[in-house]
């Protein structure tokens, strides 16, 4: 956690550097608006304590990457992810990405039993002895877990059909000609292996097109598409299998794969009806059963700053000024990141100064209310040129990308709320503040 | 129920005549009489701007108009634009691609109506030029109304800036 990072960047950020001044600056030149600066800082957890997910990664001949996932796609940013998470491994954004498939995982003939959350150790081992057995199929788009866990399955993915179908078309194309090709002279490791602009280069070897080697891994019978499971219960599920021929550990509990649209008859023959080569699992490890008591496992980090003034008369709040800091690992598409915490800004001042329904009686079960009466902040209630939001830089490339799909909201109620109590010098504890609320207490 | 006869022009193409409902609201008219369903029905008492389409009038003005309280029947004889309009053989136009680029929206529901309305605005400052230190006032005069759930409108209302100043046409 770097909580202590997210502090820093709150304290020495000018808005809050400045608040003194600015209130005195402000409050003598608009004497009938009070000026007020809020802070707050919050871990949140993300993830569902048994998440699971599916995902299929396939090339072309053609050189396409096509990713398919079990995830349910609620806006733009998980698919975007999800794209580019297939970048890491095979050097391009995926082609086309397909979510909320639920018929595409037939070939990894997954069965389970028991409920994730309660099953014991002792019926965990017996069930994980059936290598066709998960604890659990599939999650929803929920919890924040979209980053994390949903684009991990389809990053093993990928990783497989670099190590298995890419990098041996690669030494193939590199090895050939007089005693060895370029090759000779070089150990070459999968991992040296580096795209640079969607070409394959590797200890100064001619860098290869992603579609040259697509090409090349279909002819030579290499994997060209993986279909893979995995589990996550506060840590993942791992799992050895054989790929031709080599052992493979990744952290996912099933696989099952395809071997080029030119598959000869001997590979032909490891394929199900389906038309994959289902790999049987050795040596799985699914996560203790103890960690069915974790709360959580996954936190990221927000902290914002807001400066209100307050209309003493009527009692409106105007967002003067904001900034939000975030902790997200790695993020894999910094805008999208960037956008759901504007969104998450937005929604904040939503649940702290306009959003309201009664319960009960006068509710939304009568079925009048709609967004005339329902305040759903709109532009003019948000400080839309003045809002700052800073994404902490990962710690490395390998950082992992942390749900922040929730977090972005929370700190900004006590931020507004702090912000009215430095304003106005009384502090509200139910939420909406309303502007009546506001200019009652003010009297 | 009383029947009306209407002839309209939709994004450039001559439709009808339909022989529809006197009430049928306009976005039931597209959806299920035109076969376009890009115009979004939000919350059908015109608070949200999502199902606004663009009515564009014989002096070259154009306003967007909202198509959930808005009778079908009254755009007869009219010209109209919906989202299914924009694009040109493909080719998004440059407030289309600018929303692309700066991750504008997200689940995009209300994304139709934030084109519609912001295309208005754009052909507005083309026929009479703003000064830019009031672009930002502007667009917010003009898309204030429109609701959306996702965004924070920040990379909405951005990218609009940048494609009014993109064009020196749209400023003075």
């Amino acid at each position: 956690m770097r909580t202590q990072e997210v502090l820093d960047k709150l304290a020495g950020h000018r808005i809050w550097i400045g608040r003194a001044a600015e209130k005195t600056r402000r409050n003598a030149q608009y004497p009938d608006k009070a000026y007020g600066v809020g802070v707050a800082c919050v871990n949140k957890d993300y993830g569902g304590g048994a998440d699971a997910a599916l995902a299929k990664v396939e090339i072309t001949p053609e050189g396409q990457i096509l990713v398919t996932s079990s995830a349910v796609e609620i806006g733009t940013g998980l698919s975007t992810a999800i794209a580019v998470r297939a970048a890491d491994h095979l050097g391009a954004r995926a082609d086309r990405v397909t979510m909320g498939a639920l018929a595409e995982w037939t070939p990894l003939r997954l069965q389970t039993s028991g409920n994730p959350y309660t099953i014991t150790q002792a019926e965990q081992n017996a069930a994980a002895s059936n290598p066709r057995w998960v604890p659990r199929l599939n999650v929803s788009t929920y919890a924040s877990i979209g980053a994390h866990v949903h684009t991990h399955v389809v990053a093993e993915a990928a990783r497989i059909v670099y190590r298995f179908g890419v990098w041996p078309a690669a030494l193939a194309i590199w090895g050939q000609g007089v005693m060895g090709g370029q090759a000779a002279g070089q150990y070459l490791r999968p991992e040296d292996g580096q795209f640079i602009d969607g070409a394959l280069t590797a200890a100064g070897m001619q860098p290869l097109p992603l579609a040259r080697l697509a090409l090349k891994a279909h002819e030579m019978d290499l994997v060209t598409t993986a279909m893979a499971h995995s589990f996550n219960r506060w840590n993942w599920a791992v799992a050895a299998f054989e790929i031709l021929g080599a052992r493979w550990e990744a952290p996912i509990d099933a696989l099952a794969v395809q071997y080029g649209h030119g598959a000869g008859a001997d590979r032909r023959a490891l394929l199900n009806s389906d038309g994959f080569h289902l790999l049987d699992r050795f040596s799985a490890q699914f996560p203790n059963t103890l960690f069915q008591r974790f709360g959580t496992n996954y936190v990221a980090a927000c902290g914002s700053i807001a400066a209100v003034e307050i209309e003493r008369s009527t009692g409106a709040v105007k967002i003067v000024d904001a900034y939000t800091v975030l902790e997200c690992g790695r993020a894999l598409v910094p805008e999208a990141v960037s956008a759901q915490a504007q969104g998450g800004f937005a929604q904040g001042v939503g649940f702290a100064l306009t959003e309201y329904l009664p319960l009960l009686e006068g509710g939304p079960g009568d079925g009048d209310w709609n967004l005339d009466r329902y305040r759903v902040p709109r532009a003019s209630d948000l400080p839309l040129w003045n809002l700052e939001v800073e994404l902490l830089p990962p710690l490395g490339p390998t950082d992992v990308p942390k749900g922040i799909a929730e977090v972005v909201m929370i700190p900004i109620v006590p931020v507004l709320l702090n912000a009215i109590y430095d304003a106005v010098g009384r502090r509200f504890t139910k939420v909406p503040v309303t502007a009546a609320a506001i200019r009652e207490a003010l009297g | 129920m009383n029947t009306v006869r209407i002839s309209l022009i939709v994004n450039g193409v001559a439709t009808g005549a339909h022989e529809i409902p006197e009430a049928l609201p306009m976005i039931d008219y597209l959806h299920e009489y035109c076969g376009l369903t890009g115009t979004k029905f939000g919350c059908g008492i015109g608070a949200c701007r999502a199902c606004v389409i663009i009515r564009d009038h014989d002096d070259g003005t154009s306003e967007a108009i909202p198509t959930c309280i808005t009778a079908a029947a009254s755009f007869d004889g009219k010209k109209v634009r919906t989202i299914e309009g924009h694009a040109v053989d493909g080719g998004l136009t440059a407030l289309q691609q600018a929303f692309l680029e700066n991750f504008a929206f997200q689940c995009g529901y209300c994304t139709p109506g934030f084109v519609n309305e912001a295309q208005v605005l754009l052909e507005a400052l083309a026929r009479k030029p703003i000064p830019k230190a009031e672009i930002e006032a502007q667009i917010l005069a003009t898309m204030d109304s429109h609701i959306c759930r996702c965004t924070g409108y920040v990379r909405y209302y951005e990218a609009i800036r940048a494609v009014i100043l993109a064009d020196p046409k749209l400023t003075r």
